[in-house]
């Protein structure tokens, strides 16, 4: 047997294999296409070359085993396996990495004062913590959605964690890990967002052309908690007061 | 106030815009006493680059006076060196937060935070990482209004400008924002050894910093490369030997004027909008005109093809997207070193100005014309179509 190597993608990157077809799947696309196939034979005009076109497309899968468009927009295996474990119809998770040029003690202090999160979480109306349960307040696609989750984990400049309560609206599990960065680079803040999406995968896909999908959030809420730490201050391009109301959301 | 803004390819007006204010801490706004036109303002008013909108501000070579300043220049909050209103400043086009790791090892044009995140998206889909923001230069670098206009509101104006005595000239310092320093960083980057003869594609603004500076960092000749005339005269005022591509085959020449080695160093002072009736940039034209292209990188080719092996190719001239056919084969197999960036001003700021006081250098001589801004569409108009004579415009709000 030859070696393998340790895998070393972290979680959330892994895609399903070019052959991503099950059995079944591919003995009904074949015959499918033998179907279509000879429809197409039946057939004259634009109708015949349709038919002739999507059995051949048909067939191809099936022996092939492979679907790249399944690959594309279909769920990710991570994603799968995560919620099966947390009993979510469906599960979008985002790991997001950013690295701060300060000390995990520095990026710790901001982090952890959650209060503070509303000034870098841009959808983030107000959050609160007593130690061990986080409420927080955010704007979801159709309206401000509250969560109350319980915190798992809070261990000083190292990770903080939350698990969203049983039965909430809007099921989302949240992490921050602190690691120092390489060669003394400050420190990488590793975070993961992880939702039940509303309307499943299709749900997911109006959240994103909204903006207020939470994966891109976190991406952009990483770089201004950054900014914020490294800079002072978050930068925006207003040119003046009157036009910050509507940034940072202006692009 | 009054502002030059882009409204879509070839269309570049002069317009009424509300006043800048202090938007953060570390900002200051600027009164706006200069400002010049810059080649790499063609590739917007071409409208090749990506992601302009209508109605944003342009420019971002200026100078002026510092009138309103954050709290942070004040209190003591500042990173830098706090301003003070009234002080003459010139601004670096790269805008850099002054903390992060790219600044604290002075490559300011990668800043990491002065792109805001919201843009920083469409930059890392387009190139894996986002630079820094720039003024006035589309939303993929920031979306930041720039400073042909009367007023500009400048962030981290603890880090980026610099005061400039009064007894310069407007004229003798504004190219310090970004030309000069351009010039001066694709020469630096050549890393120029005894005897290196040194070519330069486009002898436009930053051409002629480029000439200028490889003397200055000891080259032992220059040769530049354009077809308008009074272009070439002026880089031989500067003691470079001129060629003009329109009447003579480039690498036959330069390998000719080179023992047949060619030129040590090539830099490509043209960028992404090369002229001339090539066949390769006929090609490019067509591509470029039907979406199937973004740039037209004729220069870079002839200068990967020209240098010596194991030379370097420095290219300061801006790039946007994809570049086809570039002879990769050959700048691995002669091992050349390409250099590139936009420029990390900030860190050229003193030295150069001191090259200045020490008259190693008059930047003036780069200027054709100096107008008022009302005129900015005629001068952009006449530096895309009537280069020989529109060699640099300065903009007076
Ligand atoms: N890296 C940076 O930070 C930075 C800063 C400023 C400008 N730039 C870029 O540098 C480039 C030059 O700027 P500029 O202000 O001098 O612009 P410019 O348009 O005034 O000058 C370009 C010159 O190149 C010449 N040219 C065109 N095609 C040529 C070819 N095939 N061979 C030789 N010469 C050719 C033109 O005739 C012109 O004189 C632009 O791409 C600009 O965007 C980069
Ligand atoms: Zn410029
Ligand atoms: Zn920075």
């Amino acid at each position: 047997m030859a070696r393998a190597a340790p895998d070393a993608a972290p979680k959330g990157t892994h895609k399903d294999p070019y052959r991503n077809l099950g059995g079944a799947e591919r003995a009904i696309s074949v015959a499918l296409g033998t179907v279509f196939g000879i429809a197409a034979t039946q057939s004259k005009g634009p109708l015949g070359i349709l038919f002739g076109v999507a059995g051949g497309a048909l067939v191809a899968r099936g022996v092939s085993g492979a679907d790249p468009v399944k690959r594309l927009l279909g769920t990710e295996p991570d994603e799968r396996a995560y919620a099966k474990q947390q009993g979510w119809s469906s599960a979008t998770k985002a790991p997001r990495s950013v690295t701060v040029n300060a000390s995990r003690e520095e990026v710790w202090e901001v982090l952890r004062e959650v209060e503070r999160w509303p000034s870098f979480m841009v959808n983030i109306a107000s959050a609160s913590s007593d130690g061990t349960r986080l409420n927080f307040v955010s704007e979801g696609p159709t309206g401000p959605v509250s969560t109350a989750a319980t915190i798992v984990a809070d261990v000083p400049n190292q990770k903080f964690a939350w698990e969203s309560d049983k039965g909430a609206t809007n099921p989302n599990n949240g992490e921050f890990e602190l690691r120092d960065a390489p060669g003394g680079r400050g420190t990488e803040i590793h975070a993961k967002i992880a939702y039940e999406p509303v309307g499943g995968s299709l749900g997911r896909y109006a959240a994103k052309f909204t903006q207020r999908e939470p994966g891109i959030q976190l991406r952009r809420d990483l770089k201004r908690l950054k900014s914020l730490i490294e800079a002072g201050e978050v930068p925006t391009n207003a040119r003046n007061r009157a036009e910050t109301l509507n940034n940072p959301a202006k692009a | 106030m009054r502002a030059v803004t882009w409204h879509g390819k070839h269309d570049v007006r002069v317009d009424n815009v509300p006043d800048p204010e202090i938007v953060n801490p570390r900002d200051a706004v600027i009164k706006i006493t200069s400002t010049a036109i810059c080649g790499s303002d063609l590739h917007l008013y071409d409208a090749v680059i990506p992601t302009m909108m209508k109605g944003d501000i342009m420019g971002h070579e200026f100078m002026g006076e510092v009138v309103d300043v954050g709290s942070a220049h004040r209190n003591g909050d500042a990173v830098g060196t706090a301003l003070k209103v009234g002080q003459r400043v010139v601004i670096p086009f790269t805008i850099a937060c002054g903390n992060c790791f790219f600044c604290e090892k002075s490559m300011t044009s990668l800043c990491d935070n002065s792109n805001p995140a919201e843009n920083q998206d469409i930059a890392e889909t387009l190139m894996g990482h986002s630079p820094s923001g720039l003024f006035g230069y589309s939303h993929m670098t920031g979306g930041y209004a720039g400073g042909q206009a009367e007023y500009v509101r400048v962030p981290y104006a603890d880090v980026g400008p610099m005061v400039v005595p009064d007894h310069l000239s407007d004229e003798q310092v504004l190219f310090l924002t970004d030309i000069f320093p351009t010039g001066y960083m694709a020469a630096e980057q050549c890393d120029i050894e005894r005897g290196d003869t040194v070519a330069v594609w486009g002898a436009g603004p930053v051409g002629q910093f480029a000439i200028r500076s490889a003397f200055m960092l000891g080259a032992e000749r220059v040769i530049a490369i354009d077809h308008r005339p009074a272009r070439l005269a002026l880089a031989a005022d500067a003691g470079a030997e001129c060629l003009n591509f329109e009447t003579v085959h480039i690498i036959d020449a330069l390998n000719a004027m080179t023992g047949g080695r060619g030129p040590d160093r090539c830099i490509d002072a043209v960028g992404m909008e090369a002229h001339g009736l090539g066949i390769d940039n006929i090609i490019d034209r067509v591509k470029v005109a039907t979406g199937l292209g973004t740039d037209r990188p004729h220069a870079f080719r002839e200068a990967i093809i020209a240098c010596r092996k194991g030379g370097t190719v420095s290219v300061p001239g801006v790039y946007g997207g994809l570049l086809d056919n570039v002879p990769f084969g050959a700048a691995m197999n002669k091992g050349l070193s390409i250099r590139t960036g936009q420029t990390h001003v900030h860190r050229y700021l003193k030295p150069l100005l001191a090259r200045i006081e020490a008259g190693d250098i008059d930047p003036r001589v780069i200027i054709s014309h100096i107008l008022p801004l009302k005129d900015a569409p005629m001068a952009y108009k006449n530096f895309k179509d009537n280069q020989d004579e529109f060699r640099k415009v300065v903009l007076k709000p």
